[in-house]
């Protein structure tokens, strides 16, 4: 143990350079979108003078502020949606024994999470274009991606907890179905079950490609109407909307962090 | 998940082998036209790069977070989840933000010789890099947690030399863990998009020239064919890595 | 659960704004000013336009490919785009209210397309991007090798402003409806001093200094000038140039018709037209743009070269000439 000591040193000292050159990034735009007048590029006058940083966020809240809440919906929408469907279906793979049916039908869920966002948002509007625009849609779409968090998530917890033996105990001795449900699967399930939605809602709020090949103007989605700041608006207000952004994805990873779920692949 | 995904992806299937108002297939044309063989080049080759540099320099980090013990590992892993959720634009905008013609970088540190790097090559790997260091980092930690701990110990009572210690015993436990890191971050690099419609400039690669045949000149047969090329090499390399990771 | 349950507390509150709405597609808030006169609307009436960042020809090609199930109410193209999307039938006649204000050649004569307001093609020059390179006074200025990566235009098959240059150049090297080849080989020359050909707006990389020399609608760079208070001033080439009518069209089959209606007479009132005028585009209307805006722009004499192009031969070219830009330029 004595010798690998300095490795682990080494190697502590890399991931901290790396967290850093992750950070740093975020650090700047969100400081900037509060102080623009910091020497950060900013070559407009208007955003720098006075009103300053309220005066961004308040544009933002006032022209992307639909945004913002199509964002809430949808991820509202398809967390649910992903956890009503996940753990029924995490909980029988976690339960049933790993065949090949089970292998193959894990494989084929969490299929959408290793294909680009482009070629899955392609396929749908090939195949449902004439429905582009509904918020159905966009919610299918989103269930495609935070499904497979749930359902991994959820089977797991149901292999790690070996819930099928002790299911089978309670039931030789005696326990209804409701008695089973809610002092067995309940209990183990529920971490796993709020870490899931908690990822899902992290992934849903985040997740571009989807929406932007998806979506009317109708249902436009808070990371479009970052793209459209991007590209269109000046840079506090872009700063201002990514520090919105970043508000409302932070703690939702955060929670899904501390509730002991590892942290997922997003899109 | 029938009516959600098979049925679109056999749609995608059919529109990629159409002709539409052309004389030949999407597929044929993907391969046919030089320029579309030129984005799917430059991206399997900045994939390529930006695999093997994410997996190389996240080596010593993830080792240490996955096997040592230290104060504020747990925030460390926090920090390395926010790319991993962050949309590809919001990567290409931190890109413009600390690299573009008036990023921060030069700004601060008064220099020139960084301004507008966001928009070149280097910039462009650099930037895959912010999302793709997170995923080879976890990837690799999730993989190297689960070997044995008192294998090295074992071989080194048993008598084993620095030199075998590394390539008999550390080597075979860690390949599996690079691998699958490798296809991980080689599939995302391909499949990213928001990253490259921010600052790909005039470096045409797959996923834009994509979203432009499918949207801008109403192409659907080579929209598809592309979308159904990337995720066909997607799939195949996190299968391999995989499959060789058990 | 305590912590899942709060999460959904706190979200459900939040209902989905289904209030009336009307559908525009290439509705970018900071492009022509149609944030503020979106908000206005929304003010005056209740009606919401959300904004929408396609560009004409990605605007044109979503029509087309929703022709069976409209999901737009209008769109809003640079002239020939717009005219061309009608000669597709793309869209259904309506002439708004005040119809006769417009003048002649700047609207369909069955009302499938009007214009709402014009620009001019010029250069958007952020000097502090340029440094100490002298500003471009012409057009052939611009094929230096000082200015090497410094000058961009838009995609010409993505944006209508940058087709308008594209066939306004070709117009001004001598080229027509039918001849192409003047305009391409001077593109083919500008291009070794293209940093990019952007597909989406870039006015916040021009107004920060990203990008140094912005071939674009003059009112862009005014508005960056004015408004943002950039270091930006705006020159129009001395060996002329092209207008560009930016014009709207009622889609074929839009869901919201009468709202649609309404929201298209008040464009053409002088509180909208006055509106668009705070961003620089000259409104269509005549007399509607007020004075101390209008000192502001150039001089008039700045303007005298400024040409107006053939809108229907510059649609009928459109398909085949951004095909050759592609060809010969884009994917070179």
């Amino acid at each position: 143990m004595k010798r690998r000591r300095p490795l682990i040193i080494f190697g502590a000292v890399v991931a901290l350079l790396l967290a850093t050159f992750l950070l740093v990034p975020l650090v700047v735009v969100v400081v900037s979108a509060f102080s623009p007048s910091a020497a950060l590029g900013v070559s407009s006058e208007q955003w720098a003078a006075g009103a300053g940083a309220g005066r961004a966020f308040r544009y933002v809240l006032a022209t992307y502020g639909a945004h913002l809440r199509t964002s809430a919906l949808l991820a509202l929408l398809s967390a649910s949606a992903a956890l009503a469907l996940g753990l029924p279906a995490g909980l029988s793979l976690g339960v049933a024994p790993r065949t090949r049916t089970a292998g193959a039908l894990e494989i084929l869920l969490t299929l959408p999470l290793a294909m680009p966002g482009l070629t899955v948002a392609l396929a749908l509007l090939t195949a449902y274009g004439a429905y582009a625009g509904d918020l159905g849609l966009l919610v299918l779409g989103h269930v495609l991606y935070t499904l497979p968090f749930t359902v991994r998530t959820v089977a797991a917890a149901a292999r790690m907890s070996a819930i099928a033996s002790a299911l089978e105990a309670a039931r030789t001795l005696g326990a209804t179905r409701v008695q089973r449900a809610r002092y067995l699967l309940l209990p183990s399930l529920r971490r796993a079950a709020q870490t899931s939605l908690l990822l899902a809602l992290a992934v849903s709020f985040g997740e571009f490609n989807v929406t932007f090949l998806l979506a009317t103007p109708a249902h436009g989605t808070f990371p479009t109407a970052l793209y459209l700041t991007y590209t269109t608006n000046s840079f506090p207000v872009a700063a201002a909307a990514t520090t919105i952004f970043l508000a409302g994805l932070v703690p939702l990873l955060a929670g899904a962090l501390w509730l002991g779920g590892e942290p997922q692949q997003g899109a | 998940m029938a009516g959600g995904f098979v049925w679109p992806l056999a749609r995608l299937c059919v529109a990629a082998f159409s002709r539409g108002t052309e004389s030949h297939s999407g597929l044929y044309r993907l391969f046919a036209d030089s320029y579309a063989r030129r984005a799917l080049g430059h991206s399997l080759a900045l994939s390529l790069v930006v695999a093997l540099a994410s997996v190389a320099i996240c080596l010593p980090a993830a080792l240490s977070l996955a096997r040592g013990r230290f104060v504020g590992r747990a925030l460390l892993r926090g920090v390395f989840a926010i790319p991993l959720a962050l949309s590809g634009v919001v990567v290409g905008f931190l890109a413009v933000a600390m690299l573009g013609n008036a990023g921060a970088l030069p700004a601060l540190l008064h220099t020139e010789w960084l301004r507008g790097t966001a928009y070149g090559l280097g910039g462009l790997g650099i930037t895959y890099l912010y999302f793709e260091i997170p995923r080879a980092t976890l990837t690799m930690e999730a993989a190297l947690a689960t070997v044995e701990d008192g294998l090295l110990e074992a071989a080194r009572t048993l008598g084993a030399r620095p030199r075998q210690l590394v390539w008999l015993v550390f080597w075979p436990l860690c390949a599996p863990a690079l691998r699958a890191a490798f296809g991980v971050t080689f599939a995302a690099s391909l499949g990213s998009f928001g990253v490259a419609l921010i600052i790909a400039g005039r470096f045409p690669l797959l996923p834009v020239e994509l979203y432009r045949s499918f949207t801008g000149t109403l192409d659907e047969p080579l929209g598809a064919a592309m979308a159904l090329t990337l995720a066909l090499l997607a799939i195949a390399v996190l299968w391999v890595s995989g499959r060789r990771a058990r | 659960m305590r912590a899942s349950i709060f999460v959904f507390l706190c979200l459900a509150g939040v209902a989905h704004a289904a209030d009336d709405s009307v559908i525009q597609y290439d509705c970018i808030p900071n492009y022509a000013n149609w944030g503020g006169v979106t908000a206005l609307y929304k003010q005056k009436s209740g009606v919401t336009v959300p904004p929408d960042p396609k560009g004409s020809s990605v605007a044109m090609a979503a029509l087309e490919r929703e022709k069976d199930a409209p999901r737009a109410d209008c769109a809003y193209y640079s002239g020939a785009i717009g005219v061309a999307a009608s000669q597709k039938g793309l869209h259904q006649p309506y002439k708004p209210t005040g119809w006769d204000k417009i003048p002649a050649g700047l609207k369909d004569k069955d009302g499938q397309w009007w214009t709402v307001h014009t620009g001019t093609i010029a250069l958007v020059i952020n000097t502090k991007a340029l440094g100490a390179v002298p500003m471009p006074k012409t057009w052939d200025d611009l094929l230096k090798p000082e200015y090497k990566g410094k000058v961009t235009y838009d995609d010409p098959t993505w944006g209508g402003t940058g087709f308008t240059f594209v066939y306004g150049i070709n117009a001004l090297k001598g080229g027509s409806a039918t001849n192409w080849k003047p305009g391409l080989e001077w593109l083919k020359k500008l291009d070794a001093n293209i940093s990019r050909y952007p597909r989406e707006s870039i006015y916040n990389d021009v107004l920060r200094g990203e990008v140094a020399i912005w071939i674009n609608a003059d009112g862009n760079g005014y508005k960056m000038k004015w408004v943002d208070k950039g270091p930006v001033e705006v020159v129009v080439p001395k060996d002329g140039t092209v207008s560009m009518p930016l014009v709207m069209g009622m889609v074929k089959g839009a869901p919201h018709v009468a709202a649609t209606k309404k929201y298209f007479d008040w464009l053409l009132s002088a509180e909208a037209q006055a509106e668009f005028a705070k961003s620089f585009f000259r409104p269509v209307v005549p007399g509607a743009l007020p004075a101390e805006l209008r000192d502001k722009f150039l001089p008039d004499a700045a303007y005298a070269g400024v040409k107006n192009l053939p809108l229907a031969e510059m649609a009928t070219a459109s398909e085949g000439l951004k095909k050759a830009w592609l060809a010969e330029i884009g994917k070179k």
